[in-house]
């Protein structure tokens, strides 16, 4: 096949991915993910997520794997070593851990929002032979 | 060609593409550097050569490597599409306001770094003032890009389609990284808004991996005696298998999330297709090359970079299909591979393919002296070695650092003492990589500034 004909495909083929493309991404902006609708943040969480983006917390941190490599994945970080610890690291700071200077309002509007994404699934999947999928 | 040595162009065009390359290479400079201290954090701790503090290097270090490869590919198309299109660039004042809004919002974004303001979120580190102006700059890109190529007379070249493809992409998934800011149906659930936001990111990496690769192409037919094949039925094949994976293939960043599993089941399918891209590299190493001595011996070094590339691609795609299957992504999701991947692509890939094709833009122009292309060819071996060293540690780190926590049950800081002598030698190795770089970017800047420099210098122009 040449020419005209290779061309032809081409648009029939680039216009069938486009078309594929669009109705994929309608798919996954509606989809609420694992969790469904119980995955939608409560108000505290909310705020919290925006003391999280704004002290660039995944520049360090990670979530599920995703993020910054210089500190601990927090995913799980409250239900394994609980509420006390992780407000202690946040308002005190640790090692390379800065101390933030968060308003109290703050370090609990955080703490919703780490609680909320523990509740969202496990990390890292822990056990040996690794499986699949997780979450 | 006119006085200033540039074909189908204009004086003006080769100052724009001068500058161009310009910002391109000051962007790594400061990229590079950035990466470079940051990369001390991994290795010691309070040490004395950390002088910034991580959260800003950071998002300092990805955003500028990013628009090292923006600029600098920006620079080649602008130089290209007039040779492409047999016509001039259609508007001069759009690509000049296109440069200036770019350097606008690099500094900007720069500066606000440094008084620690972000958006908080991976790769698109800049507040949201900054992308309006990257978007408008890029309305401005899109609007030269498609101005000049309704010019060209007949069928397009399957590079034409890679680049026209990674440029709309890039404007569509860019505004798709910001969805999460625009509406609280993306920001309030989390696993929504981690499949939207790597979903974007997938396709915002394929964007200019695509226009990149496009250049490639038009750098193998121009320089490596690769002619013929830019409107053959194998090359828009992998233009298609190429667009499926910038569509479809990023459920795999995903596999650990709380996503819907037909998008980890299908981002696991769409990332096997790239068996189908490996076994044609494989055959491609099979077919009998072109002899050295039957090219060009002006455009050594451009061959040399896509050598480089070549070698780097086969690297990474493997890594790649590998870290797809669900099965080890469990043991290295969230180690040091995913560093690895992502600077062996952006490194050895798109780097390499770069130089190929800006060195190509520059000796159109102005040819090398010996010692000057032996200055490159001694920078490019110090950042080759340097990123094979480097690959290599953090490769280590992270299978072992992902083995120990999975297998093992570590901690984080019983795994990261374990894996600290690795990482300190991913951090010599780096400092290696680094001095490739800066070496590269000095005989880059030097180059441009010759090729560049007006009428009555000397300059040679295609031959």
């Amino acid at each position: 096949m040449s020419g005209p004909a290779v061309f032809r495909l081409n648009r029939i083929v680039v216009g069938a991915l486009v078309a594929a493309y669009l109705a994929f991404g309608v798919f996954v902006y509606a989809n609420p993910g694992a969790r469904g609708e119980a995955g939608t943040a409560p108000e505290d969480a909310r705020r919290g997520k925006s003391v999280w983006l704004r002290h660039n917390c995944a520049a360090c941190h990670q979530i599920f794997g995703l993020g910054g490599f210089l500190g601990p994945d927090l995913t799980n970080a409250v239900s394994r070593r609980g509420d006390g610890f992780v407000q202690a690291i946040v308002s005190h700071g640790s090692g390379d851990m800065p101390r933030l200077d968060l308003a109290p309002a703050e370090v609990e509007d955080l703490l919703a929002y780490l609680r909320y994404v523990d509740g969202q699934g496990k990390f890292p999947p822990l056990g040996w032979p690794p499986q699949g999928f997780n979450n | 060609m006119n006085g200033d040595g540039v074909v189908g162009g204009t004086a003006a065009s080769g100052r724009l593409v001068r500058d161009f390359f310009l910002a391109a290479g000051v962007a790594l400079l400061v990229g590079a550097t950035a990466g470079a201290i940051g990369s001390v954090y991994s290795g010691w701790t309070a040490s004395p050569l950390a002088i910034a503090p991580f959260e800003i290097l950071r998002p300092i270090h990805t955003t500028f490597v990013l628009a090292w490869i923006f600029l600098a590919y920006t620079g080649c198309l602008y130089a290209f599409l007039p040779e492409v299109c047999g016509a001039g660039l259609f508007s001069a004042r759009l690509s000049r306001a296109h440069w200036a809004l770019l350097l606008a919002a690099g500094t900007a974004a720069l500066a606000t770094y440094a008084l620690r303001v972000f958006s908080g979120r991976e790769y698109l580190d800049f507040v949201p003032p900054v992308s309006a102006v990257i978007l408008v700059a890029w309305a401005f890109f899109l609007a030269n890009f498609f101005g000049t190529v309704r010019r060209r007379r007949g069928p397009w070249p399957v590079y034409l389609w890679m680049w026209a493809t990674g440029l709309v992409a890039f404007a569509a998934t860019f505004v798709e990284g910001h969805l999460w800011f625009l509406s609280s149906h993306f920001r309030d659930n989390l696993g929504r808004d981690l499949t939207v936001q790597w979903k974007s990111y997938g396709s915002l990496i394929g964007s200019w991996n695509m226009v990149v690769y496009g250049l490639s192409l038009y750098v193998l037919e121009r320089v490596a005696g690769e002619g013929g094949k830019a409107f053959r039925l194998g090359s828009f094949a992998f233009y298609w298998l190429s667009l499926l994976n910038l569509m479809f293939n990023f459920g795999h960043h995903n596999y650990q999330s709380p996503q819907a599993g037909s998008v980890k089941t299908l981002g696991f399918v769409i990332s096997m297709t790239e068996l189908a891209i490996l076994a044609q590299i494989l055959l491609e190493r099979l077919r009998p090359w072109t002899p050295a001595g039957a090219l060009d011996p002006r455009y050594r070094i451009p061959r040399a970079f896509l050598g480089a590339a070549s070698v780097w691609v086969l690297v990474n795609l493997v890594l790649s299909i590998a870290i797809s299957i669900p099965a080890i992504n469990g043991v290295t999701h969230g180690t040091h591979v995913t560093v690895a991947h992502a600077m062996g692509c952006t490194i050895g890939i798109n780097s390499m393919i770069l130089w190929a094709a800006g060195w190509t833009v520059l000796l159109d122009r102005c040819a090398l002296a010996p010692r000057e292309e032996r200055q490159v060819r001694i920078g490019f071996w110090i950042l080759n070695v340097g990123l094979a060293g480097l690959f290599a540690h953090l490769l280590l780190a992270g299978g072992v650092r992902g083995v120990a926590v999975v297998r093992d049950g570590m901690n984080f800081h019983q795994s990261a003492a374990l894996v600290r002598p690795i990482l300190r030698g991913f951090v010599i190795a780096g400092a290696a990589a680094f001095a490739g770089i800066v070496w590269l970017t000095a005989c880059w800047f030097r180059g441009v500034v010759r090729a560049f420099r007006g009428p009555g210098s000397g300059v040679a122009g295609r031959p």
